[in-house]
């Protein structure tokens, strides 16, 4: 058993509270190692709202083999569970794929005709995070801003480090939790807790923007998955996502 | 739920038998998760797995092994839980899993943004068999599979390059469906692979299964699909609908391949 204390960034916070990938990065890290140094599966379920301040994080080594690396990850604060996160870790490629299905990465725009995410929404409420993640949304997928929903439960745009730095496989891990819920686009404005978030990272992201496509299949009794796509300026999937998120109906 | 429940950790003793195994023992992901996520479930006071993601440590055998169960909070609406499946003091199979409760068949969602794969008849689908020349296959003998021909041209050496494995499914036991046995269901048509010509062995490390409703009895509708065959690693995506139509499951698993 090994693992530290996270003194929580409240810049990067959502409405006060702290950001699920912030938090996911963090605990992450120390589950990594020099033979294993990239997560190349991420599985974290949200167990109760983290407060800000400090978060001891408890990393259990299940098995140390020559390709993978395999943890459990404890989010703790006080008596609480806040997150249970199991990593699988190894060492990601940057060279062509084998194979791919041919899926095309999200088609978006030029760059400099995607407004930039503020970091303080239409609503009021401070998103911190956008602040130290450089998102510029499709405007046509991002209509609800300005109090027009589209109904298309998919929201897409171009991100990178707001610092200008490569993205790196944890960075990474971020953006697949980074998009505004796909729920805005069908005029449902409320909060959107994840209960849980997968992340398979795929290969190591070439220099420059990554296009990110997040989309839902199924809402229903208050339950949504949202799949976030993610692709690297040569064209690669670098990360596949999924999670599941609670929502509501406004009152009727 | 008015009061807490008591958050004592589980232990329960059990013996892996060969009776859903391929060959000499080698045991199914899909199956494995069932295993531990049934005995998960009785330490907390929700009925369903809503979410439950599993990392394949090592490979377990068959014989004895020991599932611990920790509960992390029993909420009103989720109740979290992790669970482990050990043999000889070492993890094999670790899970989380978000218990609640599934809406009920025929229950109205808000929105749908996706069809059911549409498929032959089964009686016009190719019944999954092992060839003789191969061991048998256990999940066969519980499951019955009719693949889609289109998808299937691979049992034929036939490679379609697709990536894609579509088929029928319903228990063959007599068990009625429910939403443990979807898990199994998640991880049971041939891998995505064999398609692609790339043969062997292809062992989870990762299998994050989402469930989305009770599922009717009757034939499921199942559709597997890779994206990208990448430096040793692979997606697996896969979609389970029911008779009436429903989305009762989303799967997604990452698994290692040997490149030909």
């Amino acid at each position: 058993m090994s693992g530290g204390e996270v003194a929580i960034d409240e810049s990067w916070s959502v409405g006060g509270k702290p950001h699920g990938g912030y938090l996911l990065r963090s605990a992450v890290e120390l589950a990594l190692d020099e033979a294993h140094p990239h997560p190349l599966a991420v599985s974290a379920h949200y167990v109760s709202s983290p407060d800000h301040g400090v978060a001891a994080v408890e990393v259990e080594r299940l098995r140390t083999g020559r390709r993978v690396a395999s943890s459990r990850v404890r989010i703790g604060q006080g008596d609480a569970v806040r997150a249970e996160v199991l990593v699988s870790a190894g060492t990601l490629s940057a060279a062509d794929p084998y194979w791919t299905s041919g899926l095309a990465p999200v088609e978006l725009p030029p760059v400099e005709d995607c407004p930039r995410t503020p970091s303080v929404g239409p609503t009021g409420m401070r998103v911190g995070y956008f602040d130290h993640v450089d998102l510029r949304m499709d405007p046509a997928s991002a209509q609800w801003a300005v109090g027009r929903p589209q109904g298309r439960a998919e929201v897409r745009g171009w991100m990178r480090r707001a610092d200008g730095a490569d993205a790196s496989p944890l960075d990474v891990l971020v953006f697949a939790d980074a998009m505004p819920p796909v729920t805005f686009d069908l005029g449902l404005l409320g909060w959107v807790p994840t209960l849980e978030l997968t992340v398979h990272v795929r290969g190591l992201a070439a220099p420059g923007w990554l296009r990110v496509v997040q989309r839902a299949t199924v809402l229903r009794d208050g339950w949504l998955d949202e799949e976030c796509l993610i692709w690297d300026s040569a064209g690669h999937l670098v990360a596949q996502a999924r999670q599941l998120a609670g929502y509501r109906l406004p009152e009727a | 739920m008015t009061a807490a429940a008591p958050m004592q950790p589980a232990v329960r003793q059990l013996e892996l038998d060969d009776a859903w195994a391929y060959g000499a023992g080698v045991l199914h992901g899909g199956w494995l998760l069932e295993t531990v996520t049934s005995i998960a479930l009785e330490s907390t006071g929700h009925p369903h797995p809503l979410a439950v993601s599993a990392h394949f440590v090592a490979a377990p055998g068959l014989g004895p092994a020991v599932v611990e169960v920790e509960p992390l909070r029993e909420g009103r609406t989720v109740g979290s839980l992790r669970a482990r499946l050990a043999q000889d003091g070492r993890p094999k199979v670790e899970v989380l899993v978000s218990a609640g409760t599934l809406p009920p068949a025929g229950s109205a969602p808000f929105l749908v943004d996706a069809a059911p794969p549409s498929l032959p008849a089964p009686e016009a689908c190719l019944r999954h068999e092992m060839p003789a020349d191969l061991p048998r296959n256990g999940i066969l003998e519980h499951l019955e599979i009719r693949l889609d021909p289109a998808t299937a041209g691979w049992t034929a050496g036939a490679f379609g390059g697709s990536a894609e494995v579509a088929g029928w499914i319903r228990p063959t036991d007599g068990r009625p469906l429910d939403p443990l046995l979807l898990l199994t269901v998640s991880d049971a048509l041939p891998p995505v692979t064999f398609d692609l010509g790339i043969a062997g062995w292809v062992p989870t490390i990762e299998l994050t299964v989402l469930l989305r409703c009770v599922p009717v009895d009757g034939w499921l509708r199942v559709v597997q699909r890779a994206r990208s065959v990448h430096g040793g690693w692979l997606d697996e995506e896969c979609e389970v609908w029911d008779s009436a139509g429903q989305l009762v499951a989303q799967a997604r698993q990452l698994a290692g391949y040997k490149q030909p």
